[in-house]
């Protein structure tokens, strides 16, 4: 039983694990094409050698010998011979370099690490890292500096520094073995038979060290003392064992490894034959820091590999879940889903219980389904767009009344949206519409109610376009989606007259957001609606994988939206979405409405709703314009470039989209989180409200806020990190566009670098803070 | 080259529920006695003890045998030196990393002095140990979450070393 519990004693810890397995898996991408144009220099061995290397550094770190290392010094010191003694040389056997950079993709590799690689600074530190003296003393350095007591019952006490010991181990141990194997494609520094000393030396260093394990008449690390002794075993015999444990098989380590050496050198010298080498000046001996590696240098197809383009990726394309999306009714499937939830909001916020976390109003829209929305737009795209209930009035509107008129030009653009965003952020805060389940249902309502209204009055998609709130956040939010419904092959549009993406046919209407589908660009006003997909007679548009954010750096001429550069009303919605995420999330903290209880105790009983909605439009709409107006002002001035102010403020306020997003992921899906058990008492007092019983009565329990772990601030830091550097990049890219140097670029995006900064900082002041848990019952 | 960032990425976010905190596997002794026909160690994390999430340890050995007793009910109470708080639970072996140890893992409110005590139950045998510990204030969020906030600094800093790089053979270009 104590073998069994102790067998059992594995730490899997995912920070060192995933990226081993990362790494088995580019090794063994980059091995598989390696061996079959080279069957003979990359044989399965080497394959097996890297990932049992691998393998060992994981069961010297997961398994009992680390759980155990704390109680017994002979099993720590097992942990260590592996790490230091079987691993690294099994991982250089593997020949790991070429693989790794063959097993990552071509443009990664060249255009990625192809700079470093090549940097003559990073060559000169390679070639003396790797020099066969350094690697030796920084090993035997390592190795006794790391076992002084002091710093080895430090990484005993210290998790940080017990797994930097187990780095530098590592680490170490792999500089000592790199000149002992030599791994192609690199030569030797020293003549071979200097690896004989080398080796020698480094185990009378050993047998030095073990020795006063073995022999010493009192504990080294008095740790082991105040721990309980295992099966018996005193302090000194465990010492002892240590000192035996690194004596014996240490020498082995050096020993075998001599005699390899002594038949390699006494061998006659091999006879390259085909499929040893990879091409011209691929035999040449490659020292870390003399040159780039061949894989990173050569453009030649035989070493960078696969360069052919496959084409995106096609969610359509996909059995099953492909024929289910493209399937002409899987819309109105989705809506009628959606239309239902809503009818049952609706009704159970105007005759339920007027407390939020007992209501459906309360609990499904605020808590589930703005985090849903935000991941499916993560992972996704305007998935809601796609199912959304406002479709059905919308319909009927149209059939009812068959308008003819369209939309008024001059409120052909996004300001209207705008104005109504601010409204119902306002809305949300001064009349706290998350705990008013009355509210929410009505709100609701009237979203029906003007869907139906406008749709019926005018032509085309107006209501999505021009007014829906929901509308203009997801089709902003989209841009950074993964999905893009796009053209397929452009040459079979420039073939097309008939253009029924957009005009429709006789068996399926056009897009009613007017985005001609060879000139639509990105995300922006598609609802997802697949109208283009099932009108294209050509079967040429599809939902093809784009890289996010990758259509925020360009300007170029865009179907129905013309060129952002000069819409200046998709700027400022841009910046409301943004500084709204971060404004939505401070007024939930404690410190925030600490400071709104102090004003209110100032003013009078209640923060008057005035206070309250023109804070939100200083704070959404005023200040975010402002400050975007003093970035553009500022690059211009610091980039010295003769360009429209609004052209620099429309384009990189564009640049904030990845920010803003991040914000509302992590603000909501905590949200989700936190407060993912409140729906299902809800839905047992639903049940019993109407004769259910066999749901149970409801476990209000569960309304309560779940605590915040670490790992979801953790997630909700990272979230923002990611936002953070794909804001600054696209910034990047566009300030590239328009001047060449980089320093001139930096200029013209330092003042929008610092106002991301700035929202990142305030970002993260807020996930530190106490939030207010709308929609749970509170402890 | 999307599918190698995607892979990347939720491998990734595989790693995020490791945040580093009190992990249930030893720590430091805070007290090893003969109690009962027990031996009791005792080991608390992280060291130094802070306010906030602790692993409390427990070694039950039996002093008769000399080895670990495997199937006691270990129980845990830590009470504040000035009587405002206290923290109770039960220490199982599924909690701790190593399976010979029992564990629980607490929230400390406060810092400030506790003490803390362990009972023992086996065989209709039962013992108790206690002892005091002392508690330092938790670490600023700012510091327990470092590596995440120092992650933009490095990334930006990488990138503007690779722009740099990537530039130069242009420079040398035009310088000639």
């Amino acid at each position: 039983m104590i073998a069994e519990a102790a067998l059992r004693s594995w730490n899997i810890d995912p920070w060192f694990v995933v990226p081993l397995c990362v790494g088995a898996w580019i090794y063994t991408r980059g091995w598989r094409q390696l061996h079959r144009q080279m069957p003979r220099h990359f044989a399965s061995w080497r394959l097996l050698a890297f990932l049992s290397g691998v393998g060992i550094i994981f069961v010297a770190i997961a398994s009992p010998l680390d759980a155990f290392g704390g109680l017994l010094l002979h099993v720590h010191m097992a942990q260590h011979l592996l790490l230091m003694m079987v691993a690294p040389p099994l991982i250089w056997l593997g020949q790991p370099v070429v693989p790794m950079l063959r097993g990552m993709p071509p443009p990664f590799v060249k255009l990625g690490l192809g700079p470093f690689l090549a940097w003559p600074a990073l060559r000169r530190l390679g070639r003396a890292v790797s020099h066969p003296a350094v690697c030796w003393v920084a090993f035997v350095a390592g190795t006794w500096i790391w076992h002084l007591p002091a710093l080895y019952e430090l990484a005993l006490r210290s998790p940080g520094w017990h797994q930097l010991e187990h780095a530098c181990f590592l680490g170490t141990a792999l500089l000592f073995w790199w000149p002992v194997v030599q791994p192609w494609p690199s030569g030797p520094v020293w003549p071979r038979w200097t690896m004989i000393p080398y080796l020698v030396l480094a185990d009378v260093q050993n047998t030095a060290f073990s020795a006063i394990f073995a022999f010493a008449e009192r504990a080294i690390y008095p740790v082991y003392g105040t721990v309980p002794r295992l099966w018996g075993i005193s302090v000194l015999d465990d010492q002892a064992a240590a000192g035996a444990l690194m004596w014996v098989p240490g020498s082995v380590a050096y020993v075998l490894p001599i005699g390899l050496l002594i038949g390699e050198i006494l061998s006659p010298p091999r006879q390259v034959r085909p499929g040893d080498v990879l091409g011209p000046g691929s035999d040449a001996a490659w020292v870390p820091g003399e040159s780039t590696p061949p894989v990173a240098a050569t453009r030649s197809r035989s070493v960078v590999g696969h360069a052919a383009d496959r084409g995106a990726w096609d969610l359509l394309s996909v059995p099953v879940l492909g024929a289910i999306v493209r399937w002409r009714h899987f819309r109105r499937v989705a809506q009628t889903v959606m239309l239902l939830l809503a009818a049952v909001i609706v009704v159970d916020g105007l005759l339920g219980p007027q407390m939020s976390p007992m209501n459906l109003a309360g609990v499904l829209p605020w808590t589930y389904w703005r985090g849903l929305v935000v991941v499916t737009l993560l992972v996704a795209g305007n998935v809601f767009c796609m199912a959304c209930p406002f479709m059905v009035p919308r319909d009927l509107g149209r059939r009812i009344f068959s308008p003819r008129r369209h939309w008024p030009k001059p409120l052909r653009s996004k300001w209207l949206a705008v104005g109504l965003l601010v409204l119902y952020l306002c809305a949300y805060e001064a009349f706290s519409l998350w705990d008013s389940p009355w509210w929410t249902a009505w709100i609701v309502v009237g979203y029906f109610a003007a869907a139906f209204t406008v749709d019926g009055l005018f032509r085309g998609a107006s209501f999505c376009k021009y007014l829906c709130p929901i509308g203009q956040f997801n089709f902003i939010h989209s841009t950074v989606s993964p999905l893009e419904v796009k053209v397929k092959a452009p040459d079979v549009c420039a073939r097309c007259t008939t253009h029924d993406c957009i005009r429709g046919n006789a068996r399926q209407r056009g897009c009613e957001l007017e985005l001609f589908q060879p000139e639509k660009v990105g995300n922006l006003d598609c609802t997802f609606c697949l109208d283009c997909v099932h009108a294209c007679p050509h079967a040429n548009v599809g939902v093809l994988a784009v890289v996010p954010g990758s259509d925020l750096a360009a300007d170029p001429f865009r179907s129905s939206l013309r060129r952002l550069s000069r819409r200046t009303d998709v700027a400022v919605l841009v910046l409301v979405l943004v500084f709204g995420a971060f404004a939505n999330a401070a007024g939930m903290v404690t410190p925030v409405l600490e400071w709104q209880e102090r004003v209110a105790a100032r003013i009078g009983p209640g923060m008057p709703r005035w206070i309250v909605s023109g804070l939100i439009v200083l704070s959404l709409a005023v200040g975010p314009v402002l400050l975007a107006a003093l970035c553009a002002w500022g690059g211009r001035m610091l980039g010295r470039v003769e360009l429209p102010q609004s052209e620099l403020f429309s384009r990189f306020a564009l640049s904030l989209v990845p920010l803003g997003f991040s914000m509302w992921l992590a603000h909501f899906v905590f949200h989700v989180l936190a407060g993912a058990g409140t729906a299902i008492p809800v839905i047992q007092r639903v049940a019993m409200d109407l004769h259910v019983g066999w749901l149970g009565a409801p476990a209000w329990g569960r309304a309560a806020a779940g605590s915040g772990h670490d790992w979801m601030l953790a997630s909700e830091i990272l979230v923002l990190d990611c936002g953070l550097l794909l804001t600054l990049y696209i910034g990047w890219r566009i300030a590239l566009s328009y001047v060449r140097f980089s320093g001139g670029a930096l200029c013209l995006m330092i003042p929008w670098a610092g106002l991301a900064v700035g929202l990142y900082a305030v970002g993260v002041w807020v996930i530190f803070q106490p939030m207010q848990m709308r929609g749970t019952m509170m402890h | 080259m999307g599918w190698f960032l995607t892979a990347i990425l939720v491998a990734a976010t595989g790693m995020i529920p490791a945040v580093p905190a009190a992990r249930a596997d030893g720590g430091v002794v805070r007290i090893r006695q003969a109690a009962g026909p027990f031996e009791v160690t005792v080991f608390t994390s992280p060291t130094p003890l802070r306010a906030g999430p602790v692993d409390i340890s427990v070694m039950v050995g039996n002093r008769a045998r000399d080895q670990p007793v495997l199937d006691a009910e270990v129980s845990i109470l830590v009470v504040s030196l000035d009587g405002a708080s206290s923290i109770s639970a039960d220490a199982i072996r599924e909690n701790a990393t190593n399976k010979l140890l029992y564990a629980a893992l607490l929230e400390l409110p406060h810092s400030g002095r506790w003490r803390l005590g362990v009972g023992v139950r086996h065989d209709g045998n039962t013992a108790e140990v206690t002892t005091d510990l002392s508690a330092a204030p938790p670490r600023p969020p700012l510091l327990f979450f470092w590596p995440y906030l120092v992650l933009p600094a490095v990334a930006i800093a990488m990138f503007g070393l690779h722009q740099w790089l990537s530039a130069r053979p242009a420079v040398a270009t035009e310088r000639q």
